[in-house]
């Protein structure tokens, strides 16, 4: 099989317990064996169909509009703050 | 009064133009009742009582003035906690989201609040709305209002057990892969998920944007119908939103209009797998709508076996991308780190439950270098041929088609936890409805009282819910 799921978590920013990796392993496996059936099918001349419309440029003005009644509820929900400027850890 | 839970949206509404009742009187025993009976059911995850009573109040001071009350008005209803109530909890059924609070309203929720309709509380849902059964909720599983041993579906089964076991006269919920239809079929209520692009998904908490739809869930067809025609329409605000007129035959369908219609019946979809007894009770709903005058033919969608691994490569895509904010910086629970990095390894890795992590591990796959062609860009070729037979079979003289829900009823709750495939092949007749972007309703089949109930589903042409729910207004009238 050719998910190796500790290297894909890495990608993901996920941390798996050593048990999820296995679980997991032994789960997507099942399933990626199932997409083989997709290999039956010639695609080569089938454009992709990416989205679930066809729009194409879907633009509106971009403007400032009141979408909340308070706006404070916004910089209520950062887990972390100083005033109302939102905190991070450090990046090293 | 104790009768009021079990009124439509029409017999509700007049009711309290009759006076019968007050919208405060009503929410007030809807609450009664949740107290008692949501011990059994669990389909709540958060309650507004003090907020729904309030706007119950200002619909008894509209009434009074003589002013003229929209149809929802006052309608106690329950609300998937993945669609965002401003100032109320969304959950999404994630420990990553206990405490968040929503910072504005989704157009569904604003559409709803013009009309005055009431927000009950919050219902579960499996995390992120992946699943379908209810049991991947971070809270609690719901159980199934008709065999409290039964799973009640997913992911929306907490709106779905609300309106079956009648602690709301209608509810919202979210369809992805059968999210409301399936839990629909297993509840024994009626649940559509709309064409896509018909309702706005602004103010739902994403899991995969191309296939997401929020619809609809209502005791009957017509109530179900009342609350698509309230949150439909064009919305800047989703870039997928479309522009489009629905008429007055969404809610007044004529049976001479109807009865010209041709139902067609695929052949991919009755299956060694079907459960029988879901095989009979499907036959038994084409033979009465036989009886209602529609033509009845047998069709074929030759690519069906092929949706659902197209879909579960296509929907963890949009999922491991869609699910990347819930890192903890913005929003959300933040986990202890000493470094940023660190933050977004220990924020999803304590905050996602196992499901979540699973398809974000496929989702991520799938995209990666080396894979992305043989996986998504395949998914999406085939994607297309999924429907394009869609499209041939409505372009040959066909206007909806019919077929089982899911290839069971309600299973036990725990029965397929351990076993995600299985879990999966639930969704099997309602994925490639979501894939090719078209309307899909589940109905439940008539003459199973007593029984675990069974739906059958009606997708229509893209724009025509029309077609599929004025269908099944005269088949529940039978």
């Amino acid at each position: 099989m050719d998910l190796k799921v500790d290297y894909v978590a890495k990608l993901a920013r996920i941390k798996l317990t050593e048990r999820e990796e296995e679980k997991f392993s032994k789960d997507l496996g099942k399933i990626l064996d199932y997409f083989k059936e997709l290999q039956e099918l010639n695609t080569e001349d089938i454009k992709p169909l990416t989205g679930g419309t066809e729009l194409k440029n879907a633009y509106r003005e971009d403007g400032v509009e009141p979408r909340s009644k308070d706006a404070s509820r916004l910089t209520e929900a950062f887990p972390d703050k100083e005033k109302s400027f939102l905190k991070v850890p450090p990046i090293f | 009064m104790e009768t009021l839970r079990h009124l439509t949206i029409k017999k509700f509404h007049r009711g309290l133009l009759n006076k019968e009742f007050s919208a405060f009187e009503a929410v007030k025993s809807f609450f009664n009742y949740i107290g008692e009976k949501d011990k059994e059911i669990d389909a709540y995850l958060s309650l507004d009582k003090d907020g729904a009573l309030a706007a119950a109040e200002r619909v008894d001071v509209s009434l009074a003035s003589g002013a003229n009350v929209d149809l929802m008005a006052g309608v106690p209803m329950a609300i998937k906690d993945n669609i965002l109530i401003e100032g109320l909890p969304a959950t999404a059924a994630s420990k990553v989201l206990k405490d968040y609070v929503a910072a504005y309203d989704a157009t569904v929720i604003n559409k709803l609040k013009t009309k005055q309709a009431i927000f009950l509380g919050k219902t579960n849902l499996d995390e992120f709305a992946m699943g379908s059964s209810t049991e991947n909720s971070a809270f609690k599983a719901t159980k199934n209002p008709h065999d409290t041993t039964r799973v009640p579906g997913g992911s929306s089964g907490g709106s779905a057990a609300s309106v079956a076991s009648r602690m709301a006269l209608a509810a919202l919920g979210s369809d992805t892969g059968g999210s409301i239809r399936e839990p629909a079929s297993f509840c024994g209520v009626v649940g559509l998920k709309p064409t896509y692009g018909a309702v706005s998904r602004y103010g739902v908490i994403a899991m995969a944007s191309s296939l997401d739809q929020i619809g609809s869930f209502g005791k009957t067809v017509e109530d179900a119908a009342i609350v698509f025609n309230t949150i439909a329409g064009y919305d800047p605000y989703d870039a997928t939103s479309i522009k489009t007129e629905y008429g007055d035959e969404l809610l007044n369908p004529k049976l001479e209009d109807i009865k010209k219609l041709t139902v067609g019946i695929p052949d991919e979809y009755f299956i060694p797998g079907l459960d029988k007894e879901v095989g009979e009770s499907v036959e038994a709903a084409i033979n009465d709508i036989k009886s209602l005058g529609l033509k009845v033919k047998r069709v074929s969608l030759p690519h069906t076996k092929y949706a659902l691994s197209v879909y579960y490569i296509i929907m963890p895509a949009e999922v491991s991308t869609n699910l990347a904010r819930f890192d903890g910086i913005r929003y959300g629970t933040r986990e202890k780190a000493k470094n940023l990095i660190d933050l977004y390894y220990e924020n999803k890795g304590v905050g996602f439950g196992p499901e979540t992590k699973r398809r974000v591990i496929l989702g991520t796959f799938v995209l990666s270098a080396g894979y992305y062609d043989a996986y998504y860009a395949k998914a999406q070729k085939v994607r297309r041929l999924i429907k394009e037979d869609f499209e041939k079979v409505f372009s040959s003289g066909v206007d909806m088609i019919l077929t089982p829900v899911a290839p069971t009823p309600a299973f036990k709750i725990g029965e397929k936890v351990d076993d995600p495939l299985q879990m999966y092949l639930s969704d099997i007749f309602t994925i490639p409805v979501n894939l090719a972007g078209l309307p899909g309703v589940s109905i439940p089949v008539k003459g199973r009282e007593g029984k675990l109930p069974i739906g059958f589903q009606l997708i229509g042409r893209p724009w025509r819910e029309a077609d599929i729910l004025g269908l099944g207004q005269f088949y529940e009238r039978l």
